[in-house]
């Protein structure tokens, strides 16, 4: 008998009353997912009887251990079983947690094993520092000197241990102190150089060293480190070589006479990078619109302090990117959208259709074109009509379907048809939705989908774990 | 007017896998079964002949199998199959795609349908066989990777657009019943309805075995294959070098490597 009939079966549709009867309806069914789903809500008891169910078979528990949706109290008692592949699964998967990781590394002999461990985002710095002290062997320290837990004392340790092996890696990683910086850019190539003084704890003297030198990879990278100050990045701004220029173009330091000529920088790069930046006069930008590079125009149309002219200067733009931005800019009026909702590129239409400041008008317009991006714009689009999003509902469009979904203006009416969409995804996502009541999520109990079973109980869980 | 839909369970494998003892296959816990890509195709393309008949069209699916194969069958059931068949005895087990063919020509014989569709390979043994292995065995006319079809139930003739190397095409007007391999893209697959699902759940699955179809012991299976499995192995791994430093040392190496290999340095 399929999982699916056994739960039509032996499970009716009245919602459980509380968290002993939702476990009860997980073991009933005998479904790994729900259960999986449930067991850290589970007491003592429960507790034994799921871990029965969800270890019963090898093939489960490879599954489960890589499932990356797997909670993490589920994978902690997957670490007591005694099986290589599942401990590789388990090493690899990132839900594993912190004391489940350092449990594994106490018991682990194996040196490809513990280099996983090594390599985790959730390994504690602790583990890390025993790993260091256990082996010598480059991938696994090149793995704790890459990890972001790796705290400054086993960084500094590295650093003394193994001369310059792994000085790239500790010029790039957070955690590495000033001290330490100093003496890796004492002892470093151009490349380590270069990371060293772009880390957020360079030490301020190495800016006056760097700012010296002729090597543009070192001068990009110390551009682009937000502790440097006005004199030096205006410096930068105006250096020969256009990739400096450009690292500096989008520095918060620039000061406006430095900015006034990267507007007008020989180097469509540096000038793309300006384009981007909210703090323009009205005269930047009105040479920016001007500018003969479309990503430069592109980018200063998604600027919010535009005026209502400048606005409709550049959705008269050849380019239908530069059209794209004016209908996304969040300051466009409903009178230049309504009009760009007539644009012969859907790419632009699918635009305004996702503008929030759409009028309920337009949109309803937009609802009677065939093109899906279109479509699922106006789905998701807050000032759209209910009865437009109810006929949105049912169309053959999954993206269509699921841009309502997520619409929040999207009520219960509306949704109600979605909970049998044919897309296991978009039944998933209404497992969020706050639209709907638990009875109409419990509807989907026995879905044929494990992932959004597994959604259904987990929603369910946290409402009784609350 | 019949169609019938060849479909296969196929394995896919998990990242970290392992080899068995007897080193002839894939640990079976290691691997992960759903219908086969192709075979998803040939059905959605006999539901939307069904769909636009005036006449009334029955699809029938048939698979090859063990009792897992039945999750496949009802997907199949799900998205408006009329009637599924499961073909099974332990002495099938070891069969190779051809034998695999001579089985689902004694179903054919029996069935009698006016189409044949399989899926132009399945994904996991990728042997591309046992469509024309079927025809050859049925002695009728088939046309491989078709990705285009006019085909008018009742109809002796259909004109199916074949699939060729360099983005060449071929229209091909073949007699009917015919059996056709159909390619991946013929059409957009359906996903199956909720409902459907659920009554898929409830349908019955026809079971047959190999005495149902006049074969014997010594007709399929292992002996009876024309290719057996002697090994299975993880082939050694060419040369692979990780670039190491910092982001910007990582970019200038590959940049060098992009130019020696172009001739540049």
């Amino acid at each position: 008998m399929s999982l699916l009939m056994k739960m039509q079966t032996q499970l009716n549709d009245s919602i459980p009353g509380s968290a002993a009867e939702l476990i009860s309806v997980a073991l009933d069914s005998g479904d790994i997912y729900s259960a999986a789903a449930v067991y850290g809500l589970a007491d003592f008891h429960d507790k034994k009887l799921l871990a029965e169910l969800l270890t019963a078979k090898r093939r489960d528990v490879l599954k489960l251990a890589r499932w990356q949706h797997t909670p993490a109290e589920v994978l902690a008692l997957f670490a007591d079983v005694e099986d290589e592949a599942v401990r590789l699964r388990i090493d690899k998967n990132p839900a594993t947690q912190t004391q489940t990781l350092s449990n594994l590394y106490r018991d682990e002999a194996d040196i490809s094993f513990i280099t996983l461990i090594a390599k985790h985002a959730n390994t504690s710095a602790e583990v890390l520092w025993q790993i260091l002290h256990s082996s010598t062997a480059t991938d696994l320290v090149r793995a704790v000197v890459k990890n972001p837990n790796t705290d400054a004392e086993t960084l500094a340790l590295v650093a003394e241990k193994f001369a310059d092996q792994f000085d790239a890696e500790l010029a790039s990683h957070p955690a590495t102190s000033a001290d330490l910086l100093m003496r890796l850019y004492a002892r470093g190539n151009e490349f380590v150089q270069a990371a060293v003084v772009a880390h957020k704890e360079c030490p301020a003297t190495l800016f006056t060293l760097a700012a010296k030198q002729e090597s543009s990879l070192i001068l990009r990278h110390l551009a682009t480190n937000l502790h440097i100050d006005k004199r030096l990045t205006s410096r930068l701004a105006l250096d020969k070589n256009y990739s400096v220029r450009r690292a500096a173009a989008s520095h918060k330091n620039l000061p406006a006479w430095v900015l006034e000529q990267l507007v007008r920088d020989d180097s469509e790069y540096v000038r793309r990078v300006v384009a981007a930046r909210e703090d323009l006069t009205a005269e930047m930008m009105n040479c920016l619109i001007a500018d003969t590079d479309h990503w430069v125009r592109q980018w200063v149309a998604l600027n919010s302090k535009l005026s209502d002219s400048q606005l409709y200067s550049l959705s008269q733009d050849e380019h239908k990117e530069v059209r794209r931005a004016v209908a996304r800019n969040p300051k466009t009026n409903s009178a230049l959208l309504s009009q760009l909702a007539n644009d012969q590129e859907v790419w632009v239409r699918a635009a305004v259709a996702n503008q929030p400041n759409t009028p309920a008008s337009t949109l309803i317009i937009l609802a009677d074109m065939d093109d899906i991006d279109v479509l699922g714009g106006v789905a998701y689009n807050p000032k759209t009509p209910q009865k437009v999003l109810q006929r949105l509902s049912y169309s053959i469009s999954a993206d269509v379907r699921r841009a309502v979904i997520l619409n929040n203006m999207a009520i219960r009416q509306t949704l109600l048809p979605l909970l049998d969409d044919p897309y296991y995804l978009n039944r998933m996502m209404l497992i969020q939705s706050r639209a709907l009541s638990a009875d109409d999520k419990w509807t989907l109990y026995d879905d044929p989908d494990p992932a959004v079973r597994f959604s259904l109980f987990t929603w369910f869980s946290r409402q009784y774990q609350q | 007017m019949k169609i019938l839909v060849a479909v296969k369970e196929v394995a896919s494998l998990d990242d970290d896998f392992e080899i068995r003892d007897d080193q002839l296959d894939v640990d079976e816990d290691f691997l992960l079964y759903d219908l086969n890509e192709w075979d998803d195709y040939s059905l959605e393309e006999a539901m939307n002949i069904k769909e636009a008949a005036d006449s009334d069209v029955e699809v029938v699916v048939v698979s090859v199998g063990p009792d897992r194969v039945e999750e496949s069958l009802r997907k199949c059931l799900a998205k408006g199959a009329d009637r599924a068949i499961r073909v099974w005895s332990d002495e099938m087990e070891g069969s190779d795609s051809i034998t695999v063919g001579r089985i689902l020509a004694a179903v054919a014989e029996q069935e009698k349908p006016d189409m044949i569709f399989a899926g132009v390979q399945s994904s996991d043994d990728a042997n591309a066989s046992t469509g024309i292995s079927l025809s050859s065995y049925l002695n009728w006319p088939h046309a491989a990777v078709v990705a285009g079809l006019d085909y008018t139930p009742g109809s002796n003739k259909a004109v199916a657009t074949r699939e060729l190397e360099g983005g060449m095409a071929q229209d091909v007007e073949i007699s009917c019943p015919a059996v056709l391999t159909i390619q991946l893209g013929i059409n957009t697959p359906r996903y199956a309805s909720l409902r459907g699902i659920k009554q898929a759940a409830a349908k019955p699955i026809e079971e047959i075995s190999l005495s149902d179809l006049g074969l014997s012991a010594e007709d399929v299976g292992a002996d009876a294959s024309f290719a057996q499995v002697r090994r299975m192995y993880i082939p050694e791994k060419g040369m692979a070098t990780m670039i190491e430093g910092t982001p910007a040392e990582q970019a200038a190496k590959l940049a060098e490597i992009i130019k020696e290999y172009r001739g540049e340095l």
